[in-house]
């Protein structure tokens, strides 16, 4: 226990030096702008450090990790940001306080996850949530970035799919603990199928991709049939050939990624600058401060690891995956300890999710897979993002701690 | 139940970690081999960082052979300026580059952007090493072919008409000239951008390369070499010159419409007999001198350091094709070449019947420590005609200067081979056309010479080409 802590303790001291020499660099490169984001950026330190001693504290057995390393996400986001866009610094900061807030109650909520299971008529509950959040942006939604995904409310802009996310999540898990005949996963087939086509119909691939995929995931952890999961990858691919050529915008990705270079001031011209950023950034990177990265189109969210790999060079680009990496790997452990089935499918459903989501974006952005518009969890611009980033880690560190601590202590008296 | 899962789970963990490493894998995979490909592909001219790089780099100077600067970048109040000291006669070879000028590139500063930025051997290691050393970054020096001396000459002796002269070492295609008249100033291209754009002359126009003519009788190189090569006893008929040549009801006329009477080949060719070349030609056929042409490659686009026009030797037809064949046989109907073309055509006969590729860039230098980056080395381009046949031409070519239509290119002392044109075109008179080699017998310097409008070859574009060589040659 004393161990744990002082390793952490030492993660968050590099954490505040990292920051404390990247906003050093950048008030010496660029002016600063206003003492009014120089103060609103140094409170960030204190915040994690609350945080992180609130988490010590709160939960002595939850996951320290998961906070260290999105705090270190964040701030390497903040940076970026800072960098790139830097009137955008004070709402992300906003967000991650938000996020912070939403971290610990969704971990206390996820102690009592049982809750979920129990509540009455939950199938149909949690489905129709659900499918009226999709379809609130058919007739309330506003297209942004190309997507009509999004939600307006007056300033604030809010992505109904990243809520659903984990709704479904939840549906799914609390679905396939007593249901695994193949009617059943046939039903969960269809129920999918269906949030997927409206996320293509909106536009919104990324996310979609990221929900066939993690059903596909959760389906064959709680049966462990290889069937479905072939069937699964089939139907994934007999998809992505029929939307090739039933939609257009599935066609402009797929065919920007077979040839960057087919038209690069038009069509391709953000996977172009994104690829011209990392050839600049080379292994070692140009430096903080150094590089072009603002010539990539909307650097500060989607195309952040474009940014981070010119400037920080291949080495930190490494570095991020790396950090994704440990937190996938709490994520496996959480669902590996879960005390029963539920917690287990519910941890690997929110691992999967969040893995995938990594997986998609920085794939798109160095042109390994076709690029679809997510975000880069915890570092891009946006709030939706970053709110349920963090509650889908306070989720695992509630389902972490519920493992370890005395069961009956935390049940609800009913 | 939860061992199967716990099992699925640790599989799950697999395909994660398998994903995350491929990220990390095709990272390195790109950084290692796709992004050189992307810094030499033409699509960086889309990256904006090259742009902001060359403002901190000194660009590299051009220089002729003899090492006369050509264009040289001086800092002024922290700006950088391109000067370009003997700016007119060279613009159309040295061009200008989007870094200056924003609206594009072209010329050698355009071909040998990378070079000048010094950006052909940067790998990072130097880079961040000569910054931590604070070396001030200079681009390199690329250096021509090109004699200053001549290609002055070359624009002067033009004197404003439109035109171009072309001259070459046949023996290695290295350009010792390359003028293209009328010009425009480079060095107040900034203020005079679109007059010059838009000029009624077409100033940036390089004839040289880029202007496509009806060869005329310079062609008839091209008809001998064909009826050497397919027909060698062509070489020892005599033709009955009446002036004219009637063909499908069309009459062909000699130039001045003179009747030469009954002469030889050699004969024919001297005095660039129309009259004699269609019958030649109608003897040929016209898949024997399709062959000759594309031999000489008028059917390509010359590979050459600045942009070029692809030359046109259309196919004559198999119906009806007589015309269009007599015509072809003295260069005239649909046939349309670029003078350095032409140039390189003489240069077969004078280099044993092998055309050397051209080039204008000799060599890459770094400024500060001298050393050779690139260096062009010589190589056969095309290869036409046999030694014997490029003999036969030679001799035919001294023949046109010492008594045919070239007696203008004649130098004391020194023995010249040329052939003179008069192209008719449809945009009034004819253009002046000349190529020749000297000396002879060990030829250093092939010239080719064109006259838009400019009249009879042999009064109008020999004397260009004689001054040329003359001066090269040192008479």
């Amino acid at each position: 226990m004393e161990e744990y802590v002082k390793t952490g303790s030492k993660a968050m001291k590099d954490v505040f030096l990292i920051f404390v020499i990247a906003f050093m660099l950048l008030f010496i490169y660029h002016k600063p702008q206003g003492f009014d984001t120089i103060y609103f950026t140094i409170a960030f330190l204190p915040l994690i450090y609350i945080v992180y001693y609130l988490h010590v504290r709160l939960f002595p057995m939850g996951e320290i990790q998961l906070i260290i390393l999105s705090s270190f996400l964040a701030e390497m986001g903040l940076i970026m940001i800072y960098r790139v866009a830097p009137d955008l610094i004070l709402k992300q900061i906003a967000w991650i306080f938000i996020g912070f807030i939403l971290y610990f109650a969704s971990s206390y909520a996820s102690l009592h996850y049982d809750f979920f299971y129990k509540v009455k008529y939950g199938d149909y509950m949690y489905l129709a949530i659900s499918f009226i959040l999709l379809f609130s942006t058919f007739i309330f939604g506003k297209e942004i970035g190309g997507s009509k995904n999004w939600l307006t409310f007056g300033s604030v802009s809010v992505q109904p799919s990243e809520v659903v996310k984990i709704i479904y999540i939840i549906y799914l898990a609390r679905y396939l603990k007593d249901h695994k005949t193949t009617n059943d996963i046939i039903k969960i087939g269809v129920i999918t199928i269906l949030i997927v086509g409206v996320l293509v119909i909106e536009k919104d691939l990324g996310t979609a991709l990221l929900f066939y995929l993690t059903t596909m995931f959760m389906i064959f952890v709680a049966t462990s049939s290889v069937l479905y999961t072939g069937v699964g990858t089939a139907f994934l691919g007999i998809g992505g050939v029929i939307s090739y050529f039933l939609f257009n915008h599935v066609r402009v990705r797929i065919q920007a990624w077979l040839n960057p270079w087919m038209d690069v001031p038009g069509k391709t011209y953000q996977i172009a600058q994104s690829l011209f950023a990392i050839g600049a950034g080379g292994f070692f990177g140009t430096g903080l401060g150094m590089g072009h990265p603002e010539y990539i189109p909307v650097v500060a969210s989607d195309f952040i690891f474009s940014a981070i790999s010119e400037e920080f060079g291949m080495l930190g680009a490494v570095a991020i995956i790396l950090v994704y990496f440990v937190i996938m790997y709490r994520g496996i452990k959480v669902a590996l300890d879960a005390k029963d089935e539920f917690g287990a499918l519910i941890a690997i459903g929110l691992t999967s999710i969040f893995s995938l989501q990594v997986f998609t974006i920085i794939g798109g952005v160095i042109k390994f897979i076709p690029l679809t518009g997510v975000t880069l969890p915890f570092v891009s611009y946006g709030g939706s993002s970053m709110v349920m980033s963090f509650i889908t880690l306070g989720m695992l560190n509630g389902i972490a701690v519920r493992e370890d601590e005395d069961v009956e202590q935390y049940e609800p008296q009913h | 139940m939860l061992n199967s899962m716990n099992r699925n789970i640790k599989i799950l963990f697999a395909v994660f970690s398998i994903l995350f490493f491929s990220l990390i894998a095709y990272l390195s995979y790109f950084q290692l081999y796709e992004k050189n490909k992307l810094i030499t592909s033409s699509y960086s001219v889309y990256n904006k960082r090259l742009i902001e790089q060359e403002k901190k780099i000194l660009r590299g100077s051009i220089y002729d052979r003899n090492g006369n600067v050509l264009a040289k970048s001086t800092i002024v109040n922290g700006e950088q300026i391109r000067q370009y000291p003997d700016g007119v006669p060279f613009a159309d070879i040295i061009g200008y580059s989007r870094r200056i000028y924003q609206q594009g590139s072209t010329g050698i500063e355009n071909t040998y952007d990378r070079e000048l930025l010094g950006m052909i051997n940067t790998d990072p290691m130097t880079f961040l090493r000569e910054t931590v050393l604070g070396k001030s970054q200079v681009g390199d020096d690329v250096v021509l072919t090109v004699d200053k001396r001549l290609q002055d000459l070359a624009y002067s002796l033009l004197g404003g008409r439109k035109g171009a002269v072309v001259a070459l070492d046949p023996k290695t295609g290295a350009v010792l000239a390359l003028a293209s008249s009328p010009s425009y100033d480079p060095n107040t291209l900034g203020e005079n951008w679109s007059n010059v754009m838009n000029s009624p002359d077409h100033v940036v126009l390089n004839r040289a390369t880029q202007g496509l003519y009806p060869p005329g009788s310079i062609f008839k190189i091209i008809t001998a070499s064909a009826a050497l090569t397919y027909k060698p006893d062509i070489y020892n008929q005599t033709f009955n010159d009446v002036g004219y040549v009637i063909v499908d009801g069309n009459k062909i006329t000699n130039y001045d419409n003179i009747a030469y009477g009954t002469i030889g080949f050699q004969k024919a060719f001297y005095v660039s007999s129309n009259t004699s070349f269609v019958k030649i030609g109608l003897q040929l056929g016209r898949s024997n001198l399709e062959a000759m042409a594309n031999k000489y490659g008028l059917n390509d686009s010359v590979p050459f350091d600045i942009p070029v026009e692809k030359n046109q030797f259309p196919s004559i037809p198999l119906i009806n094709g007589k015309v269009q064949l007599a015509e072809s046989s003295i260069g005239q109907g649909k046939i349309l070449v670029t003078p350095l073309t032409m140039a390189l055509m003489a240069s077969a006969p004078a280099n044993g019947g092998v055309i050397m590729k051209p080039y204008l860039m000799d060599y890459v230098k770094n400024p500060i420590t001298g050393e050779i980056l690139e260096k062009t080395t010589p190589e056969k381009y095309l290869n036409p005609i046999t030694k014997d046949v490029a003999d036969k031409i030679k001799q035919l070519m001294i023949g046109v200067v010492q008594q045919g239509t070239g007696t203008a290119a004649q130098i004391p002392g020194i023995t010249v081979a040329g052939k003179t044109g008069t192209a008719e075109n449809p945009h009034g008179q004819a253009h002046a056309w000349f190529v020749g080699f000297a000396p002879a017998d060990n030829p250093k310097i092939v010239v080719a010479v064109i006259v838009e409008n400019g009249g009879a070859g042999g009064s109008t574009a020999a004397p260009i080409a004689r001054e040329v060589m003359k001066a090269y040659l040192g008479y």
